[in-house]
């Protein structure tokens, strides 16, 4: 699965990125590199772009964005 | 060399502050400095950096603030020239790096700085926002991060100036003999590094357990209805903020034009000297300076909201819209500008990483309706309107700005603009209280840059206007107003027939005058709008500034001196372009005129600092010209059709 398709409350780890092109690294770059974990927080007002929390900041990135990061479920989160 | 000679010349040495966006560099320039100095061009590019220059001891840091950079592959234009500059492609490398690191995020910071290792530069690290980290419950051992870094490091805090001179000696230092070994990191930022970064990270600083004060705000500001009103409720706000506070500083700058004007024609006789004096240089300098506090508060307002955090926020809410257009969440800052003046929001638009967003963003600016149409719209307005459906027609005259907008970007984005959509990968940074001297130092830049560029094309502008309106001032009609004069009964009884007489000899100069034959040469394209060589003369005059259509269609009237007031429209004004008359008898000016006046000024970029600013952050004409093409185009094609229909449906002239 993506990032795209992430539920809330829930914690992801980052597989990889696909591609190798400026948003390929770019991701990378903002912290979203091979075994990081990874939470949605909220979707915007029309359901784009999304809000994640990882490395304790925040990341807003567009859902076609968020499709690129291959992630695998690990746990729910406590609210 | 001896001692003296080391005191004298000072050892010289390049740093360059290095970080990600949002890491605090600005601030701390401006602490460990004292002041940021002008902003300076790299070589060969457009892309400005502050640079500074600090003596410690006997050495003498120069300090070169780089613009931010996500990693050492740039995507953007700031970010290569940025890389650049490091690795030494410029000619001149630095000689230290100050590594700006933001504690918040502090696993992203450390690839970072792993990054930047690679590049065998010595390395002093600076640890900012260490005290939101705290808040957020993560604090950092700033003491176990020195020992697994093995660099020199400081914890600053760059909005108040704690640890700046901890960090300014560590700058002075002598340097490590040798060059630190370059370190390797892997592109994909996968396996063992990323692994022990992360280790590192979460060594130093655990996890987060606390909701921040951060998140609390955000569950309203972000919020997927609450947060569209509160977005709207703040730049309602902000602009009615703009407004009453930059009015009576306006008046002060008004009175002030006025009292100098009225000093020059006390002490000058009148004649071309004394015109030239008070109606150009005063005049130009007058119309430049009435800018300056709303683009000041303006420029307050949208700093305070930045570095606030607020406005990466209103960048996520709006970003879907914005993209139906072809624009991008990020050209929201500079069009929102853009409704008290185009220059700060074309300004504003170098935070937009992508060139093709950039330019678009720039090129449908104007459309939004500045503060300089407003009181073209209010005059002429109350002039033909009643006032329920004044209040609808000014809402409607921005609306269509916004319209207009929206379709030409996305035009612009499927032809001369096409391209791949840019990225949005954004940090929403935490809330943070906006500092006083940040906020004073961008105003000051910006009403800088402003009278350089914008102040002298409006200066030179309203010369030249002043020229054209002025000559060639045929001596015949001085005598014949001479001979009225003398005729007008002495003392009170002759006073207002005097006043009157000066006025239509005032309204006869500008009839004789070269821009009335260039109105009338000009008329027959604007014929089919319906507008008289007045309004056309009033048109070519408002060149250098929207406004001044006003006052020139004040002469033209004969009412004298008109003041462009747009919360007391001058009555005589309004009479008077009700009342007016063609050489036939006929109204010159209905509403249906009025109106495609107004549609045609909503449209048409009739503001020569505006173009100006637009070849200055392009670096080439094209632009401008393009600009100005097709919004003369457009704003034509509008108020034709606006008359056409409306003649049609009966709203016409009646002669």
């Amino acid at each position: 699965m993506t990032l795209a398709s992430a539920s809330s409350r829930t914690s992801f780890r980052v597989l990889g990125v696909d591609g190798d092109d400026d948003l390929a690294r770019r991701l990378v770059d903002m912290g979203l590199w091979t075994g990081a974990t990874v939470e949605l927080l909220q979707a915007g007002p029309f359901g784009d772009p999304l809000l994640f929390l990882l490395h304790g900041y925040k990341l807003a990135l567009r859902r076609g964005e968020a499709d690129r990061v291959r992630v695998e479920r690990v746990a729910a989160v406590q609210p | 060399m001896n001692a003296a000679a080391v005191a004298a010349s000072p050892q010289q040495r390049t740093v360059a502050l290095v970080g990600r966006p949002n890491a605090g560099k600005t601030s701390l320039l401006m602490h460990l400095t004292g002041t940021v100095q002008r902003p300076v061009n790299f070589p060969g590019t457009s892309v400005e950096c502050n640079e500074s220059r600090v003596r410690i001891g006997d050495t003498e840091l120069c300090i070169v603030d780089l613009p931010g950079i996500a990693s050492l592959r740039s995507i953007s234009r700031d970010e290569e020239v940025a890389i650049g500059f490091l690795r030494g492609s410029g000619g001149r490398r630095p000689d230290l790096l100050c590594c700006v690191l933001d504690a918040s995020r502090l696993a992203v910071e450390l690839r970072f700085l792993q990054q930047v290792r690679s590049l065998g530069l010595p390395i002093v690290v600076a640890l900012t926002k260490v005290d939101v980290a705290q808040r957020q419950g993560r604090p950092v051992d700033s003491a176990a991060l020195q020992r697994a870094l093995g660099l020199p490091l400081c914890v600053v805090d760059a909005a108040r100036g704690q640890g700046i001179a901890a960090l300014r000696t560590l700058l002075a230092q002598p340097l490590p003999a040798g060059q630190p070994p370059p370190t390797a990191v892997p592109a994909s930022g996968a396996g063992a590094d990323a692994a022990a970064i992360s280790a590192l990270a979460a060594a130093v600083q655990p996890a987060a357990a606390r909701r921040s004060r951060s998140d609390r705000l955000d569950a309203v500001l972000l919020h997927p209805w609450l947060g569209p009103i509160a977005l709207a409720g703040i730049l309602l706000l902000t602009f009615q903020l703009v407004f009453t506070v930059a009015e009576p500083f306006m008046q002060w700058i008004e009175a002030g034009q006025e009292l100098v004007a009225g000093a020059i024609e006390a002490a000058l006789p009148a004649g071309a000297l004394r015109s030239f004096l008070v109606d150009g240089l005063v005049n130009g300098l007058g119309s430049a300076l009435v800018f300056v506090p709303q683009i000041a508060l303006l420029i307050g307002f949208v700093t305070v909201l930045e570095s606030s955090g607020y406005m990466a926020r209103a960048v996520f809410l709006l970003d879907r819209l914005l993209r139906h257009v072809g624009l991008t969440g990020r050209s929201f800052v500079p069009l929102a500008s853009g409704f008290a003046c185009a220059i700060p929001g074309i300004l504003a638009t170098r935070i937009l990483d992508d060139e093709r967003d950039r330019l678009t963003t720039i090129a449908v600016l104007p459309l939004m309706s500045c503060s300089a149409r407003l009181p073209v719209y209010v005059v002429l307005l109350a002039a033909f309107f009643p006032a329920h459906q004044a209040g609808l027609l000014l809402l409607a005259l921005y609306l269509l700005g916004i319209a207009i907008a929206a379709v030409v970007a996305f035009v612009l984005r499927r032809t001369a603009l096409r391209g791949g959509s840019s990225l949005l990968a954004m940090e929403v940074p935490v809330y943070q209280r906006p500092r006083l001297r940040v906020i004073a130092l961008h105003v000051w830049a910006s009403v800088r840059e402003f009278l350089r560029t914008a102040g002298s094309v409006i200066l030179v502008a309203t010369i030249v206007v002043w020229f054209l309106s002025y000559y060639p001032r045929p001596a015949d009609i001085h005598q014949r107003f001479e001979v009225q004069r003398v005729a007008a009964p002495a003392g009170e009884a002759g006073g207002e027939l005097r006043a009157r007489l000066d006025a239509e000899e005032a309204a006869a100069y500008l009839e004789q005058s070269w821009i009335a034959d260039l109105g009338r040469t000009v008329q027959p394209v604007f014929a089919p709008a319906g507008f008289d060589w007045r309004l056309v003369v009033g048109i070519l005059a408002a060149f250098p500034a929207r406004e001044l259509v006003i006052p020139t269609l004040g002469t033209l009237y004969s009412l004298g001196t008109v003041e462009a007031d747009p919360d007391a429209p001058d009555p005589n004004l309004r009479e008077a372009l009700v009342a007016a008359r063609d050489e036939h008898g006929r109204p010159t000016l209905n509403g249906l005129v009025a109106l495609a006046l107004m549609v045609f000024f909503a449209l048409c970029s009739q503001c020569a600092a505006t173009l100006a600013a637009i070849r200055r952050e392009t670096h080439s004409w094209r632009w401008p010209l393009f600009t100005f093409a097709y919004m003369t185009t457009l704003a034509w094609l509008a108020a034709v059709l606006v008359h056409q229909v409306g003649c049609w449906l009966g709203y016409g002239i009646v002669g």
